[in-house]
């Protein structure tokens, strides 16, 4: 009877370090973390994952705020990768928000930092078709913005060095060589004949005093040509005018005198067609005459009885 | 030398009773356009001047004519135009021209006018064809009508006129002369529209 219960209470304690143990494991596994998070989906493809594990922390404003929970590399997109993050729900994550990659220097492992736009938003909720979750952006890290400034401005050095060499190119150098040789001839000319630019100098100036002393002279003239030019102007002015009074009526005289002469020479003609016309038929009838009078025994007795016409008789 | 002057009186009234006795009485006809005038439909604005119409010499006298046999041509002896064919035909055509309104003037031929057209016209032939009693009298003119201020022809055509005469004599034939007159005169002005448009 005694064995029996003894029986009973090590079953009891064993079924007890069972349920302990599962609950351990359970916890261990962070079953429970699912209930206290959202999930986030972000595509990775301009950052290397490099040290990137399941659980690796999912970090905000440098405070843990997530872990990863799975990736995957998408099939036919080899330099993509699928990461799906559980955020804690408190945790603001807003329109906007971008996911960096940050790396430990010593370790090398790597965790997600989530970067919220300064100016702030409204939290991320929407969730893209085709989707089961809200997709955070991929984002270019600090790191990778300085290289790149680097990069740029490595860039532009080069290309001013090499503007630079062409600058400074042999022939170029040769130019300026010629340039300063010249430039140093010039000065030592200029130097040589400074006393005779003097000299040209006072000529002109004392040129310009006597031009200024004609001017005046030459201004009282101007004045009376002028004046005589005006006088000029006018009469030929006049005399234009008048002429072409004297055209224009000489013009309409002579349009008149052509549509006289152009009428008369018309009537003209008419004349001599008619007078033409009378000339051949006084013709005609002088020779008609002619003829009648070749027969003077008609003119004395009369016409025959044969010319008589139809119903004419003789009394 | 008394009896001299007696015998040649004698003789002359001798010869004086051979001359022909009184004749038929000379009749006088006037050529006549009885009408009717058609207006012209529209008005042509160019002033025409007509010229006399040309005539052959057996047409200058004013007489009617006849002809019995073809080919052949004579005077009546005792039927006189009032004026000569020709010279009334043409006076005749200017007062239908006119009286049509077919052109905006119409003027003879060297009456100080300047004219944009002129028709000169030729009487061919006008006589009674009494060939076969009672006949029939026929009328040809010749007409052009000429653009004075470029010297072109604008057209030229002979007008027929044949009427038939109701009475064997030169009264008849006065009558239908004047049928045919008109007949061919409005065949000329309705041609005449025609060819200046």
């Amino acid at each position: 009877m005694e064995s029996e219960a003894r029986y009973v209470r090590i079953g009891l304690a064993t079924l007890a370090l069972f349920a302990l143990l599962a609950f351990g494991l359970y916890w261990l596994a962070g079953g429970n973390d699912d209930k206290s998070g959202k999930r986030y989906l972000s595509y990775f493809q301009n950052q290397s994952l490099e040290g990137l594990q399941i659980n690796s922390d999912v970090r905000m404003q440098g405070i843990k705020v997530g872990k990863v929970i799975d990736y995957a590399i998408l099939p036919g997109e080899a330099h993509k990768v699928r990461v799906l993050m559980l955020v804690d729900e408190r945790t603001p994550v807003l329109e906007g928000v971008k996911a960096v990659v940050a790396r430990h220097m010593v370790t090398g492992l790597a965790n997600i930092d989530l970067e919220n736009p300064p100016q702030g938003g409204a939290p991320l909720m929407r969730i893209p078709e085709g989707e089961r979750y809200p997709v955070i952006p991929e984002g270019v890290p600090k790191l990778t913005e300085v290289t790149n400034t680097l990069e740029e401005l490595g860039a532009s050095s080069q290309e001013a060095l090499t503007r630079f060499n062409t600058l400074l190119s042999d022939r170029n150098q040769r130019a300026l060589d010629n340039t300063l040789a010249n430039l140093n001839r010039i000065t030592g000319e200029l130097a040589q004949t400074m006393p005779e630019l003097h000299e040209a100098v006072a000529s002109a100036r004392r040129a310009a005093d006597q031009v200024d002393g004609l001017g005046g002279d030459a201004r009282e003239v101007l004045k009376g040509a002028d004046d005589r030019l005006a006088r000029v102007a006018d009469d030929t002015a006049a005399t234009l005018a008048a002429a072409r009074t004297t055209l224009t009526r000489v013009d309409g005289e002579v349009s008149g005198l052509t549509g006289q002469v152009k009428l008369t020479a018309d009537l003209a003609g008419q004349d001599i067609q008619t007078t033409a016309q009378s000339l051949r038929q006084a013709g005609d009838a002088l020779q008609d005459t002619g003829r009648a009078l070749a027969n003077p025994a008609r003119v004395l007795y009369g016409p025959s009885a044969k010319s008589l016409g139809p119903g004419e008789t003789l009394r | 030398m008394k009896r001299l002057f007696c015998l040649l009186a004698l003789l002359a009234l001798a010869g004086c009773s051979a001359l022909p006795g009184p004749a038929q009485p000379v009749t006088y006809y006037v050529l006549n356009d009885p009408g009717p005038v058609q207006p012209a439909q529209a008005p042509l604005p160019g002033v025409l001047l007509l010229r006399e119409m040309d005539v052959p010499a057996f047409y200058q006298e004013a007489r009617l004519a006849y002809s019995r046999t073809p080919g052949t041509r004579g005077h009546y002896e005792f039927a006189y135009w009032v004026e000569p064919p020709a010279k009334r035909l043409t006076w005749l055509l200017r007062q239908r021209l006119e009286a049509s309104g077919a052109f905006a003037g119409v003027a003879p031929l060297a009456g100080g006018i300047v004219g944009d057209y002129q028709l000169n016209t030729r009487l061919i032939d006008f006589y009674h064809d009494a060939a076969t009693p009672p006949g029939n009298v026929l009328l040809l003119i010749e007409a052009e009508l000429v653009r004075r201020d470029k010297g072109s022809l604008l057209g030229r055509r002979i007008f027929v006129a044949q009427v038939p005469v109701a009475r064997y004599d030169a009264a008849g034939a006065a009558a239908a002369m004047d049928l045919a007159t008109t007949q061919v005169l409005e065949d000329i002005v309705a041609w005449l529209a025609k060819v200046a448009a």
